[in-house]
């Protein structure tokens, strides 16, 4: 599975990748003069907080998202093995917040659901990726570890 | 290998997908009480609300038996098991046999000993006909015993349906389980904003009416109404356990070593009904919420299908979603006081509040380590919390950065990668490398 | 994020695109697509570097801390001092142009055509830089200059109108409506300065007339040393330059620059889009260049083909123009013997143009007539340049051919004429396809009009003396006509300047790419609605994505009275 990593030493925190995620992504009109004032606010599914490093979901081996959500809502691809939100089915309980270790499903408040990166499963290329001016994110093959337990 | 279980809700349908992700063709019989199948539970209110139709309760597919090749015996209660000659029998007087066997019974409503309780009207809220009851009901007014989860979310939801709506709790908060008494009392401003009558301090005696409730009676007065909900609680379903000489632990849940086994071997337990490992409070719990049903479920499923897997154990998490219009999570102890008889000597116990104009925040260390946390306002980064607690990491050094508000993951991976040995999961192995 | 497809509409540049990848040199092309996506933030006009506590910005997709500076300024504020920002400078670039000109014209280096009155404008300049004299002001209408009085951005001069408008980026408590007038009173300072630069230039070197140019790569000569004029600096140095260069058989022509200079012509080779192809023609001896409009990429590509670089805009400014200018002749005439070897491809694409007329020439009376009769929809002031962000040329060029058949008069200016006249639109003969009545107009208006006038260069203020030479005739003001200014490829801080105060004036203005105030809600409302109770006139900001015959319909609605555009994907225009 291919996830996406950061090169520490080339992250300026320049916030694009949030940006364009939520324009892109998360936005109605794909469109940023008009994304940025659009209701609902667009959530960006990439987090740049404190360091400089965007961090996103990582798809976990063992997700506990998954393990939390009550109703089937948090699922994974069988084939690309990516985890992401059936947003249609999703009640914003928000288990899967509590349970996530690295904070970034957003829980929110305006479009009712859980909004986390799924590594841009229906298009070709991850966006955050491909706008990161200093190429500081990379799509990188998962290195496969032995199963670990519970 | 036969595989059976008995139960139908998160536990039995977490051990299946354990069982099949080793083994795909071992026969794996289920057998549930109820009628509905693969309907979560924590979603009734929902339905109560009318916000979900009864195809959303599910949280599996219908055709999940059929992909899991799993005969599904719905509407089948279990009557008896017989460890010796290792099969159970069936209240159509069946027998079946079995090498492994999962209970899965989850837990049963508590019945106040109330005159009354037998009336129309009167219901509690775990099954689906129970759901159905409740909101194939013609009332106006109604009274919801007990400010648990399930009463909370229960009050809210007839509100929603356009009821007057009381909330009794005898206890002096809402949510006494779940949230301390400051992060209870915003939790209840929000119920009562919302026209909620909210009671607490007081326990219903009796229910009034001819042979439909028409009032509870408490100790200081009377309240009208043509609906009662009780949801003082659950107590784990471990008849058939006891009555097969399953050991049952002071909890009253079935005891299991950390692979889910019970004290004969071959038969498992795992969900509301058993007895586990509580990390949070350091001693033996029973913590009956969906993720840790889940996991013993899956835990289990394993050690059935002859994969050895140890249960690292459970950690109590309740989140209060969207129900009520303001983020609430609460996860492991909600006190600083020592809950464990017998408090080791030299336990250090911190409580670390902070409260501001929309925002509350507590975090319990014991020893060092996160014992516990509530989060009111601002709950995004729970999780990062939730993962130090479960991992045991000692966070002494890091407590302004886990109390602030721009709480992140990156603030915490040099104290994840001091704890290595403890995350060795490939997600966080990836993030060590990064050169901070 | 996109990227141009198609780099230019000039058939003479687009082989040279091909030659520039194969030789392996980088073009504005080649840069803009590897700087995509250009900061959003920035584009939005919500960053901010003015102090060291940044650099901040205001996120449009988080909550929390991070949608206000650190200061404190907000979102709206930090949008209206994007604009800000670009109007202090682009007024900067006027006044540095008149200044320069009138010190040349006192040290003494040229004779005046006209002495008198090159004194009194020349006290006139003095006058920007203490109290602008109520003279200079009189050449507007009254109700223009109460209007302006009233709202507090009349102009006062270099303290007031462009040191205290600066200091409003550095902090203060005010409001979107209140920085967007000192923007305002900040342009119009630059406004003042380009007019009085016009008379300077005609009552020192006379009145220009209608001359006809050839324009394009096509007039380049390999025959003879050739040296390019680029972009902006001291009309009296190009003069000399000039003067020497026809003595000694040397070829003059400009980039960027002023065409005419009477009685001097820097044809134009290219436009600004395009500004490295002639160097790379090989028939480019050397360049003199200034700063405003020069891309210091010029270097590489001089170096590829071997062309001198002269800056003109030096530290050591030369004290006699005269010595200057022979330095310059003798060193295009060696770099022409070393050059001999190089190969010259010259594109055979020029065209003919007839530029610079003014408004002393052109008949205002029938022009005003015309509208009032209903003969013409009304006047599109053709602006700005060219901006890599689009196909170069594409916009005008289309907008210009819907505008002629939509019966609209068009008057153009600096490098939007250069634009135009390469595709022909200034050649009085070739008949672009006009409506009737605009075809009936321009015939009146003399035996050889061409379809699209060019007012002259667009640092000199031909297209403010028309537009306050026509309103003259009824004695009423810009706002009462219907006429837009429309900049189909604007990217100058001097073309935003010159948006702002052609607004100020009451003429309706569409500019393009879009401002960078799209961040900020209140900065794109009061462009639009608090302009429209102030001027009468509104600086529009469109962001959705058309195409330039849907610009134009757009455009012409608006002329025609059907306000309220409705563009429905935003509130506020």
């Amino acid at each position: 599975m291919e996830v996406i990593m950061v090169d520490q030493e080339k992250c300026t925190g320049c916030h694009q990748c949030e940006l364009w995620c939520a324009n892109e992504i998360a936005s109605v009109s794909k469109e940023l003069p008009l994304a940025i004032n659009e209701d609902p606010q667009p959530v960006p599914r990439v987090y740049v907080e404190g360091k400089r490093f965007a961090l996103q979901c990582r798809h976990c081996l063992d997700a506990p998202c998954i393990t939390a959500c009550p109703n089937g809502t948090m699922r994974r691809d069988p084939e690309s093995g990516l985890v992401f939100v059936n947003e249609p089915t999703c009640i914003a309980c928000w288990m899967c917040v509590m349970v996530c270790p690295f904070g970034i499903i957003n829980p929110s408040s305006s479009l009712k659901v859980a909004v986390k990166c799924d590594r841009c499963r229906n298009m070709e290329f991850p966006i955050c990726v491909e706008v990161c001016p200093t190429n500081a994110l990379k799509l990188v093959e998962r290195k496969e570890v032995p199963e670990i337990n519970l | 290998m036969r595989h059976i279980i008995i139960g139908g809700s998160a536990a039995a349908i977490s051990a299946v997908e354990a069982i099949r992700s080793v083994d795909q063709t071992s026969q794996i019989d289920l057998f549930s009480d109820e009628e509905t199948p693969l309907f979560s539970r924590v979603l009734l209110p929902y339905y109560i609300a009318e916000e979900l139709s009864k195809q959303l309760l599910n949280f599996r597919s219908l055709d999940f038996f059929d992909e899991n090749n799993v005969i599904a015996h719905l509407g089948m209660r279990v009557q008896e098991i017989s460890p010796d000659s290792k099969t159970i029998r069936t209240a159509d007087k069946n027998h079946y046999e079995f090498d492994r066997l999962l209970i899965a019974t989850g837990g049963l409503p508590i019945i106040p000993p109330i005159p009354g309780m037998d009336k129309e009207g009167a219901s509690t809220l775990k099954t689906m006909a129970d759901a159905e009851r409740i909101y194939n009901f013609k009332a106006k007014k109604a009274v919801v015993i007990g400010a648990g989860s399930v009463g909370v979310e229960a009050s809210i939801s007839l509100k929603r349906r356009g009821l007057k709506v009381s909330l009794l709790e005898q206890l002096g908060q809402v949510l006494p389980t779940v949230f301390d008494e400051e992060a209870s009392s915003i939790i209840r401003k929000s119920i009562e904003d919302r026209g909620i009558e909210v009671i607490t301090g007081e326990k219903a005696t009796a229910f009034k009416g001819n042979s439909h409730v028409t009032s509870v009676i408490t100790a200081t007065r009377e309240i009208d109404c043509d609906m009662v909900v009780v949801a003082i609680g659950i107590r784990p379903a471990t008849e058939l356990a006891e009555n097969a000489g399953i050991e049952v632990g002071s909890l009253k849940g079935i005891r299991v070593n950390d692979q889910m086994m019970t004290n004969i071997a071959g038969i498992y337990a795992a969900g509301d009904v058993a007895e586990t490992y509580d990390i949070a409070h350091d001693m033996i719990n029973i913590n009956a919420i969906w993720p840790c049903a889940v996991e013993q479920g899956h835990i289990a499923g394993l050690n059935m299908a002859g994969k050895e897997s140890r249960y690292a154990g459970s950690v109590r998490m309740n989140s209060i979603g969207n129900f009520i219009g303001h983020p609430a999570i609460s996860m492991g102890m909600i006190r600083a006081e020592a809950e464990k008889p017998g408090a080791e000597a030299g336990e250090e116990f911190q409580e670390i509040k902070k409260s501001t104009k929309d925002i509350y925040r507590k975090l319990i260390l014991k020893s060092g380590r996160i014992a516990g946390a509530i989060l009111v306002g601002q709950t995004q980064k729970a999780g990062v919390i939730g993962i130090l607690l479960k991992k045991r990491v000692d966070v002494s050094n890091y407590i302004p950065i886990l109390m602030s508000n721009s709480l992140n993951f990156m603030d915490v991976l040099p104290l994840i990668r001091r704890n290595a040995d403890k995350f060795k999961e490939p997600e966080y192995k990836e993030l060590m490398h990064a050169g901070l | 994020m996109e990227f141009i497809q198609k780099k230019t509409n000039d058939r003479a540049v687009e082989p040279f695109l091909l030659k520039a990848e194969e030789r392996g040199i980088s073009l504005v092309w080649d840069r803009y697509e590897g700087q995509l996506p250009e900061c959003g933030f920035c584009e939005s006009g919500l960053s901010c570097r003015d102090c060291l506590q940044g650099p901040c910005i205001s996120h449009p997709f988080r909550e929390d801390q991070s949608k206000v500076g650190v200061c404190g300024k907000s979102k709206d504020i930090l949008g209206v001092h994007s604009l800000l920002r670009l109007v202090v400078k682009g007024t900067m670039a006027y006044l540095d142009q008149v200044i320069d000109f009138a010190k040349d014209i006192e040290a003494g280096e040229v004779s005046p055509a006209n002495k008198a009155q090159t004194d009194e404008i020349i006290k006139h300049i003095q006058g920007l830089f203490g109290t602008v004299r109520p003279e200079v002001m009189e050449a507007f209408p009254e109700p223009l200059t109460n209007r302006w009085k009233a709202t507090g951005i009349y102009p006062e001069g270099i303290a007031r109108d462009l040191f205290k408008a600066s200091q409003k980026l550095e902090g203060g408590i005010t409001s979107v409506n209140d920085t967007l007038l000192w923007t305002f009173k900040c342009s119009l300072l630059g406004c003042v300065a380009h007019m009085l630069q016009e008379k300077l230039k005609s009552s020192v070197f006379g009145n220009a007339v209608p001359t006809e140019i050839e324009v394009n790569l096509g007039i380049l000569q390999k025959e003879i040393p050739t040296i390019l004029l680029y972009g902006h600096f001291s009309p009296v140095l190009k003069q000399k330059i000039a003067e020497l260069a026809e003595k000694k058989s040397v070829s003059i022509m400009g980039v960027c620059t002023d065409p005419l200079l009477p009685p001097y012509i820097f044809a134009p080779v290219t436009s600004y889009g395009s500004q490295e192809i002639p160097l790379m023609t090989g028939a480019v001896d050397l360049i003199v260049t200034g700063d405003q409009y020069v891309n210091p990429s010029l270097q590489d590509v001089a170096r590829e083909w071997n062309v001198t670089i002269v800056p003109a805009e030096v530290l050591e400014r030369a004290q006699d123009f005269g010595r200057f200018a022979e330095q310059i002749i003798v060193q295009a005439k060696k770099a022409f013997d070393t050059r001999s070897g190089i190969s010259k491809d010259i594109p055979e694409v020029k065209e003919s143009a007839l530029m610079g007329f003014s408004a002393d020439t052109v008949d205002m009376k029938k022009i005003v007539d015309a509208i009032n009769g209903n003969k013409i929809k009304g006047i599109a002031l053709l602006a700005g340049s060219n901006n890599v962000k689009f196909t170069q040329d594409h916009e005008i060029v289309s907008m210009a051919q819907e505008f002629l058949k939509n019966d609209v008069l068009c008057i153009s200016e600096g490098e939007a004429s250069v634009s135009l006249a390469k595709y022909g639109f200034l050649n009085p003969q070739l008949e672009m396809e006009c409506g009737k009545g605009l075809s009936a107009l321009l015939a009146s208006l003399g035996e050889d009009i061409p379809s699209i006038l060019d007012f002259g260069y667009a640092q000199n203020g031909g297209v403010t003396e028309f537009l306050l030479s026509l309103t003259s005739v009824e004695k009423k003001e810009p706002k009462e006509y219907p006429i837009v200014a429309v900049f189909p490829e604007a990217n100058r801080s001097m073309d935003v300047t010159k948006a702002m105060w052609t607004v100020a004036m009451g003429v309706s203005t569409f500019f393009w790419p879009f401002l960078p105030v799209t961040g900020s809600p209140k900065t794109m409302e009061a462009l639009t609605d608090f302009c429209k109770e102030t001027f009468g006139s509104k600086l529009h900001v469109i962001t959705g994505k058309m195409d330039a015959r849907t610009k134009s319909t757009m455009v012409i609605k608006s002329l025609k009275g059907e306000n309220e555009l409705h563009l429905d994907d935003h509130p506020w225009s």
